[in-house]
């Protein structure tokens, strides 16, 4: 059980306007575990996606930022989402800290002669506006929704995504090296049409290619590391909970065009994805000149192709057990485990990085597994986290024991329409 | 929104829909500016009329490094004034940041402006900027240094490695503005980048 006084990231109050279902939603929030009960379709899932936005100013679950608006707003001109916290990170020993205000605005405005109208975004930290780059970090939490199980074995896309919005909250640099190299990305991409078009010459694409490799570099190794760490936690922490026998471990695989290591194939079929060259992500000079030689290289292949073949944008990571990859051969309550382990493992990462738990947010994490294996996540959930937030439409898959630690809310159409504070003592 | 005809008149539209063309104007600053005109004294708007109409006539770009000047100078104030140093110059974006630049008053050499940056997403390229011209003008001789003043952006910076590239083998020195914090400001509120450019480009004391 957690100890009441260690630090940890909560959120004191969250207030919300126009925010997908919530018209108008302000709440304090408990410290410890909170339950939210309800049908499907009642606001469960947004309210964690709000808090989330706090910490990531995007959201996993939606397509385009324009949705997660309430749809009578977006009737208006000018459509504004609102999303207000009060964060506070508390310090050992248990000290009142200084609460921070965060507010994301997400804006849409209508153009008035038609055409795409672009959603833009706004963040305030203590009623100041600041640039979204600078104020990440403030607020900290992990978010599991149940659409992350295709992380497993969903387009590497979702995992590039996960993996950007995991490191840039703890860190520092890594959103602006993501901004700096997509800006550089899109320039060198354009020359290369332009290249391919006889209006340019292919010598000027090196000029793109030195901040595009600078900040590949920097990515690269951030997630190198992050995923050597994650692997370090899973080994240590949580080695048993997916078969009892081999731990969970994530395979990175970055687009570094280097020829790859034969794939080790396994006794029973399956083939376990080669490791990434170590030697080379650890030294970020070595790297930085491995990818200005690769794209200066590979300049007549990504002209014939129209854009450029390696870096960040292409790297993927591979959920491997037991030696055999679990996109291919995971069933499905061994996926669920592998992610809800993965977030795990970032909730201990979050906390040796920031010395201080996460908020933990977990939609429908009690589903589609059986009691016992509830228990033993959830445990260690609170271990990981002290304030949780978990969403369940079946208020009895609750364990009974963490019951009175709980506070719990019923949902109904955005409303908490029954309130229950936690009777006990904190966890 | 545009004005709908049957509102006002014909020549006020007009005015109005020039207006809103300018960057900064929307549709309701446009609407207040052409209202204030019509009702302006005949003065104000002779003015206007009389600065626009000399605006293209009698501006050109200088011959020798693409700052404005008057139409009946081929050489800018700067390039004309024999007290300038001509053997450094400071190649910069834009002709406004020759105004910031001589606002320090500190700097006593010539510019040659580049009338933007290489973006190839806006189709920018090299013979797009006066690029070529400035070569030529260290080719000429007599130019000792090259300080390189675009803008810290992605854009600014490859502009500058690409002059770098270009300029070095014609055996010039070539420098780079230093980059970091702003006098006054506060490490606290200085951004990341910043702060990450200052502390690579520190300097020692004593």
């Amino acid at each position: 059980m957690t100890e009441p006084h260690e630090p940890a990231m909560y959120l004191a109050q969250l207030h919300l306007e126009n925010f997908r279902l919530f018209a108008y939603f302000a709440r304090a929030l408990p410290r410890g575990p909170l339950l939210i009960v309800g049908p499907n379709a009642q606001g469960k899932t947004s309210l964690l996606e709000a808090v989330a936005y706090l910490a990531t100013f995007s959201s996993f679950v939606a397509r385009t930022e324009r949705e997660v608006i309430h749809f009578l707003a977006l009737r208006e001109p000018l459509a504004v989402a609102r999303v207000r916290g009060a964060c506070v990170r508390s310090a050992l020993g248990n000290t009142a800290a200084e609460p921070i205000r965060l507010e994301v605005r997400i804006i849409h405005q209508a153009r008035p002669q038609g055409g795409a109208s672009p959603t833009r975004k706004e963040v305030l930290v203590n009623g100041v506006r600041r640039k979204l780059v600078d104020a990440l970090g403030t607020c900290t939490a992990v978010l599991f929704v149940p659409q992350m199980l295709r992380l497993v074995d969903g387009a590497p896309e979702l995992r590039r995504r996960f993996l950007n919005q995991s490191l840039a909250q703890v860190e520092p640099g890594y959103a602006a090296a993501l901004a700096a190299y997509n800006r550089a990305l899109t320039q060198r991409n354009a020359l290369l049409k332009a290249v391919a078009e006889g209006r340019a010459r292919a010598a000027d694409l090196r000029v793109w290619e030195r901040p595009l490799a600078e900040a590949a570099a920097r990515i690269m190794q951030a997630r190198h590391r992050a995923l050597a760490a994650w692997n370090r936690l899973l080994l240590q922490r949580y080695r048993d909970l997916l078969n009892r026998t081999e731990p969970l471990r994530l395979v990175y695989r970055p687009a570094l065009d280097v020829p790859e290591a034969p794939t080790q194939t396994r006794l029973f079929g399956g083939e376990e994805p080669a490791e990434p060259p170590a030697a080379l992500l650890n030294d970020r000079q070595a790297l930085t000149q491995h990818l200005l030689d690769r794209l200066a290289q590979r300049r007549e292949l990504d002209l014939r192709r129209g854009n450029t073949g390696l870096g960040p944008q292409r790297d993927d990571v591979r959920f491997v057990a037991g030696g055999l990859d679990l996109a291919a051969y995971g069933s499905r309550g061994q996926v669920r485990t592998a992610v809800l382990l993965l977030k795990l493992a970032q909730a201990a990462w979050y906390t040796e990085r920031t010395n201080s738990k996460p908020i933990l947010l977990l939609d429908d994490l009690l589903a589609e597994l059986d009691a016992d294996r509830r228990e033993e996540l959830l445990a260690h959930f609170f271990q990981a986290g002290e304030q949780v937030l978990l969403t369940t439409t079946d208020e009895s898959m609750y364990p009974a024991r963490y019951r009175d630690r709980t506070e719990v809310w019923h949902l109904q159409q955005g409303q908490v329409v029954a309130a229950q504070p936690a009777s006990g003592p904190g966890l | 929104m545009p004005v709908p005809t049957s509102a006002l008149p014909r020549p006020v539209r007009a005015l109005i829909e020039a207006f809103e063309r300018l960057p900064g104007i929307g549709p309701k600053s446009a609407a207040r500016l052409a209202l204030y005109l019509l009702r302006a004294p005949e003065e104000v708007t002779q003015a206007l009329r009389d600065a626009l109409a000399h605006l293209h006539r009698d501006v050109t770009y200088c011959q020798r490094c693409f700052h404005f000047t008057e139409a009946d100078q081929p050489l800018c104030a700067i390039c004309r004034d024999p007290q300038r140093d001509q053997t450094t110059i400071c190649v910069v974006e834009d002709p406004l940041d020759v105004v910031a630049l001589e606002r320090t008053g500190l700097y006593t050499g010539v510019y040659h402006v580049l009338h933007g940056v290489l973006s190839p997403i806006e189709g920018v390229g090299p013979e797009d900027l006066r690029i070529r011209e400035l070569e030529q003008r260290v080719q000429e001789g007599g130019v000792q240094e090259v300080i390189l003043a675009t803008n810290p952006s992605l854009e600014g910076d490859a502009t500058a490695a690409y002059l770098v590239q270009r300029l070095k083998p014609l055996g010039v020195r070539v420098t780079r503005l230093a980059q970091g914090l702003p006098t006054g400001g506060d490490l606290e509120y200085a951004d990341q980048t910043t702060l990450m450019r200052a502390l690579l480009g520190r300097q020692e004391l004593g």
